[in-house]
């Protein structure tokens, strides 16, 4: 038989899609680069996030897109990236392909979301070189991009997407109308499509109980404010994500402008807390900073949301120069693999919650026991 | 209180969300939160953008629903053949066409979403490919059929066609992104 000399755009995704498994596993054994620790202002603001929702025209949105029409979709994103030299030695990776605790994995890395991860429709995962780009296809809208950076970084984050987005634009059809701008399936997102996210570590507002008059005083109509409360009133680990909330009748530059207005005043007010906090409560500062070191010494197992919490004091008593010897990529390093699904596909013996529990404790020892 | 989600063990943590100073939460025990992949705030939380769309959709009903409640006919979208109705329970659209069809009760509902219903951020880029890559699935369905159904003639054009697409694909990222990839 003669062979067809003409892969079909299917053909050449069937054969990247092989490679899912092996992609995952170089995913495992590498860390992302936006754990760099010497980034702007990267003491309070951990990363920043800024996503674009985009369609292709003709296609009916992922929600009402049959099965056929969902794979020509992923085809057609892949042969127009697959060349693209923005991802540089990017990865694809078929979404059909991986189990559950693959994509909690990819969950973790903050690669795809929640939502992502329960859906059973043909899909694919594009991951840049450095994952400081990716794109989800056939999430909510054909194309989630995304461009994540350490530290305080909303320019370079836009720099990488924008390009991105103009190079993917050239060669798609995106659905787009002067009236309503970039159409997207949930009118929450129509428009620019944009969505600007900081993740803040806000400790010491936390601790002076500040937070929420902080959040009420933040440009109300305009932000949101994300966090997870553990038991009680504390926020887990102290993090919050701040987003824009708009997306339509505002231009790309005025909600970068806003989100990093909003960012500065947050530095500043984390910064006079703590400020506060080592001139009228040390003793009390103190004592939350070595509670948290000695169970990190002594404890036999700990939950990652426990460590979470334990890591937020860690980092703080960094910052103020109460602790010494510890840096700050180790602890952003810390904080992304001891999470539950990157011990389960590191560590044979961490399958069980107890098992992890125990594994983590330990894994904290040998990276930073002998710095405490 | 119970986790909202397995309704079984009780609720460890709560996810907030605040938006226009109104407060959203949803508490899960710890088993579900990592189940769920969301024990880690650094990790996607969950947009809840949902609510805030329900809260709007209930304030008064929309003309087109609330004909569609009195049982006259309702318009559906040619595009995806979905009404005003189905995206009010879902909250989300069906295609880039629902825009078209709905466009006055959406231009309503951006502007009470947004505070606006004008576009003015950027634009696509004009399209630079002649070919696109959806004509060039097309191009290779076509060919395929036309080989299957044994017509030469036809398979060899198409195979010429996508050879020259394929070859204007390869060529056409622009050299200035090309350089700022680096």
């Amino acid at each position: 038989m003669k062979s067809d000399p003409f892969k079909t755009a299917t053909a050449t995704w069937l054969e990247s899609s092989r490679m899912t498994a092996q992609n995952l596993n170089s995913l495992v054994k590498r860390l992302p680069r936006w754990l760099d620790s010497d980034a702007p202002h990267s003491d309070i603001v951990i990363t920043t996030r800024v996503r674009l929702a985009r369609n292709l025209a003709d296609y009916p949105f992922p929600n009402a897109a049959n099965r056929e029409q969902l794979e020509e979709i992923v085809q057609e994103i892949y042969r127009v990236l697959a060349p693209s030299p923005l991802l540089g030695a990017a990865m694809f990776l078929d979404m059909q392909k991986l189990g559950k605790l693959e994509r909690k994995f990819l969950v973790e890395r903050r690669l795809i979301s929640p939502a992502y991860a329960e859906s059973l429709k043909p899909a694919m995962l594009a991951v840049g070189e450095d994952e400081y780009l990716s794109l989800m296809v056939n999430e909510e809208d054909h194309l989630r991009i995304q461009s994540i950076q350490p530290g305080l970084n909303v320019e370079e984050a836009w720099r990488l997407i924008m390009h991105l987005d103009d190079a993917l634009g050239e060669q798609l059809d995106y659905a787009f109308t002067d009236q309503f701008g970039y159409l997207t399936a949930c009118p929450t997102n129509t428009g620019t499509g944009m969505r600007v996210s900081l993740f803040v570590h806000l400790p010491a507002l936390a601790m002076l109980e500040e937070i929420e008059r902080v959040i009420a005083k933040l440009a109300p109509s305009e932000i949101t404010v994300r966090g997870f409360y553990g038991e009680g009133t504390e926020v887990v680990g102290n993090i919050f994500q701040i987003s824009n909330q708009l997306t339509l009748g505002r231009t790309d530059d005025n909600i970068i402008k806003r989100m990093e207005e909003v960012a500065h005043k947050l530095l500043s007010l984390e910064a006079d807390a703590r400020d506060r906090l080592l001139n009228d409560q040390l003793l009390q500062l103190e004592d939350r900073i070595w509670r948290a070191v000695g169970i990190l010494k002594y404890a036999r197992m700990i939950s990652s949301l426990e460590f979470l919490n334990l890591l937020s004091y860690l980092r703080l008593g960094m910052d103020l120069g109460i602790i010494k010897n510890v840096n700050r990529s180790l602890l952003n390093e810390l904080m992304v693999v001891l999470q539950p699904a990157h011990l389960q596909k590191t560590y044979r013996d961490a399958q069980e919650d107890l098992s992890r529990d125990v594994r983590r404790v330990q894994l904290v020892r040998e990276k930073i026991g002998v710095l405490l | 209180m119970l986790c909202q989600i397995c309704k079984k063990r009780p609720a460890a943590i709560s996810y907030t969300q605040v938006i226009n100073q109104k407060k959203t939460q949803l508490s899960l025990c710890v088993k579900c939160a990592e189940e769920k992949g969301i024990t880690n705030p650094l990790a996607g939380l969950p947009e809840m953008f949902g609510e805030i769309l329900a809260h709007i959709l209930g304030e008064e009903p929309f003309l087109e629903a609330e004909a569609e409640a009195s049982g006259k006919s309702a318009r559906r979208c040619p595009g995806c053949n979905r009404s005003f109705s189905d995206f009010e329970k879902t909250g989300l659209l069906g295609c880039d066409e629902c825009y078209q069809t709905f466009e006055k009760e959406l231009a309503i509902l951006l502007r009470r979403i947004h505070g606006s219903n004008k576009h003015i951020g950027s634009r696509p880029r004009p399209r630079r490919a002649m070919t696109t890559a959806r004509d060039l699935v097309k191009l290779r369905k076509e060919l395929e059929e036309a080989i299957h159904k044994e017509k030469f003639e036809r398979a060899a054009e198409l195979r010429d066609l996508i050879r020259d697409a394929e070859r204007e694909a390869n060529h056409k990222t622009p050299a200035r992104n090309r350089k700022q990839a680096k």
